[in-house]
């Protein structure tokens, strides 16, 4: 099995599919770094002339309203009741920084953008496994294959190894990208680096359960791949899952709201997910009506590995058995 | 190679059941090109995938090397090397790409890669993508492929298909050469001359089923199975006289056409005893394609049931 991996690895690496899936969700990425460019410019000298401007108005208008006070004479707001007027009086000047568009720091930008990068990855991996075992399905190059190598459990254990591996750089290079180029936005920007919330450990270990996300999705493509044979088929089950698992669903049944995949995969790279759940009862008052309140539930790290994992293996079962059991043309 | 029994049904969209292969019983004897023909349609493809583990038969038993696949294929894949239907390979990859995955797959050196390459005249294309091929280059790749392993079992399925006259002869002398270097050579085609000049036994099969097997002289030249063609002044008498016989006669002018008398020396002996005697005598051979057309029920027989040799003889 060892050469037959080795195989397959040479197979993946040499597949131009693979890095341009990788290519384009680094293309992706560097939209999403633009945006964060855009964002965090500093501001122009028409926009310091306005905040400004602003600032100057509102403190005028602030000494006129605070000037009399120095009288300490609470007459000075006949219209005003007197704790108003006190508060008035006590009120403070305003500040020039707030009137400043306030610019995040570069950890800001990323972990405001790690969620959006999660679904290009979590897209671009599932095309690699898909790509991997389509392509030659449709080429027919899986029946020679299986000529040279006949025990389909084999191909099917290798060519999955393979994809997992290919997921690796689809995953790595938008990360590694991602961080990167917002870090040259902040010295282009003059950005502070800050810290992201639970430190910068916290968010490499983010990015190390997306590593294991990535090939678990070329997993799953992997396994729909060898069920379904056909990309296009592929992609359809792919587009009702959404449509059916992902919307309709939650909004059906809202007990369901844990079982999306979007909410797993965020409860396992973020740490946690949350969904509302409203909770009923008939209204006393008002015959026929309920009054609601939302119930908040937490989706834990563990439980959104478990149902992706749950998802992974459904798939790979499938294809398993799909590519036992079929003939190939 | 040993089939026995062999049957394999598909089920269309709307659930018919349709028998691809109905019971086939195949000997393939080792050495030599060992044509495997049939129409299209005939169950031709569906038994070589079979034969590769590619398709699962609902019933039957085959062996390779007398060992019983699929349960053992992988025992003996090695020995085997195959093409079925056209050349398929990872199109944006590689000529020596490809070739080079395949031998990583079965653990044979890449210098293999650069003979076999050689061997089919290819080595100066290798590193063009398989998709810019033209068909016979495909075709001689597919052949380097199966060669890669060395084999001693070579199936080639209608390996001449969509190629031109000399693509055909380079094929068939590849054929031939391999047959001759000690390997056994299957193919499966519906073109039948090709089969004719270069395989040494031959199996027939229509609708699934085999109907006929044997050597191609055997087939060409089973007994009885001649026609005779014979010039003479009274046709209607001649025809009389043979008819008598109980041959199938057909008279054309002065032309008079005989099937299924055992022999020219029958027909010739039968005429003279009436005082009928031929100007011409002509023997009409049979080319394997009208064999090929009777058995397989594309045209309607006028032969004997008996002329060939019968299905399990071989």
């Amino acid at each position: 099995m060892t050469r037959l991996l080795r195989a397959e690895l040479a197979r993946a690496r040499a597949r131009p599919f693979v890095w341009f899936v990788s290519a384009g969700v680094v293309l992706g990425v560097l939209g999403l770094v633009l945006s964060g460019w855009w964002e965090s410019r500093p501001p122009s000298a028409a926009q310091v002339a306005a905040a400004d401007e602003a600032y100057r108005t509102d403190l005028a208008a602030w000494q006129e309203l605070v000037a009399p006070c120095d009288a300490d004479d609470p007459s000075v707001h006949p219209d005003l009741p007197p704790e108003q007027a006190s508060a008035v009086c006590a009120s403070r000047p305003p500040v020039p920084e707030r009137y400043q568009e306030v610019r995040p720091d570069v950890a800001a930008l990323v972990v405001e953008r790690l969620p959006s990068v999660g679904v290009m990855l979590t897209l671009g991996c599932l095309m690699v496994g898909v790509g991997l075992v389509t392509a030659d399905f449709a080429s027919g190059a899986m029946g020679t294959w299986l000529t040279f190598a006949p025990r389909r459990g084999h191909v099917f254990v290798t060519r999955l190894a393979s994809a997992a591996v290919a997921a690796v750089p689809c995953v790595v290079a938008p990360l590694v990208t991602l961080v990167l180029a917002l870090l040259a936005v902040g010295v282009v920007n003059g950005l502070a680096v800050g810290e992201p919330v639970g430190g910068w450990g916290e968010l490499l270990a983010t990015a190390g359960r997306w590593l294991a996300v990535g090939p678990a999705f070329a997993a799953v493509g992997v396994g729909l791949a060898f069920a379904l044979r056909h990309a296009a088929a592929v992609t359809g089950v792919a587009v009702w899952w959404v449509a059916a698992t992902e919307s309709a669903l939650p909004l059906v049944l809202p007990e369901s709201r844990w079982l999306p995949l979007s909410t797993n995969v965020s409860a396992w790279t973020a740490g946690s997910a949350y969904y509302v759940v409203p909770s009923c009862v008939p209204d006393p008052a008002h015959a026929g009506e309920e009054l609601c309140d939302p119930v908040l539930h937490t989706v834990s790290a563990g439980q959104g590995a478990l149902v992706v994992l749950v998802v992974v293996a459904v798939a790979l079962v499938g294809g398993w058995l799909s590519f036992r059991l079929r003939d190939v043309a | 190679m040993r089939v026995r029994g062999l049957r394999k049904t598909y089920r269309t969209f709307s659930l018919r059941e349709v028998v691809a292969v109905d019971h086939l019983d195949l000997t393939v004897p080792a050495g030599g090109v060992h044509a495997f023909l049939g129409p299209n349609g005939s169950g031709k493809t569906t038994t070589i995938r079979m034969l590769l583990g590619l398709a699962r038969p609902d019933a039957g038993s085959v062996h390779l090397f007398g060992t019983p696949v699929p349960e053992r294929l992988p025992d003996v894949i090695g020995r085997v090397g195959a093409i079925v239907e056209n050349p398929k390979f990872v199109p944006g990859f590689s000529g020596r790409r490809n070739l080079r995955l395949l031998a990583t797959a079965v653990d044979v050196p890449h210098t293999r890669v650069e003979e076999v390459l050689e061997r089919v005249g290819l080595r100066d294309r290798g590193v063009d993508q398989f998709r810019r091929y033209s068909l016979g280059m495909k075709q001689r790749l597919a052949i380097a492929a199966t060669l890669l392993k060395d084999p001693d079992l070579l199936i080639f399925d209608e390996p001449t298909n969509g190629l031109d006259p000399e693509g055909i002869r380079d094929i068939r002398a590849t054929m031939r050469g391999l047959a001759d270097e000690g390997r056994t050579v299957l193919v499966s085609s519906h073109i039948l001359a090709e089969v004719e000049q270069v395989a040494d036994t031959v199996s027939v099969v229509a609708r699934g089923r085999l109907v006929a097997e044997g050597t191609v002289a055997g087939l060409l030249a089973g007994e009885g199975s001649a026609r005779v063609r014979v010039t003479v002044a009274d046709p209607a008498r001649a025809h009389a006289l043979l008819a008598a016989r109980g041959w199938a006669v057909q008279v054309d002018g002065r032309t008079v056409e005989v099937a299924g008398a055992p022999g020219p020396s029958h027909v010739n002996e039968a005429l003279a005893r009436g005082e009928v005697f031929a100007d011409e005598v002509v023997v009409l051979r049979r080319d394997l394609e009208s064999v090929f057309l009777e058995l397989t029920g594309a045209r309607p027989s006028t032969v004997r049931p008996d002329a060939v040799a019968p299905a399990g003889a071989a």
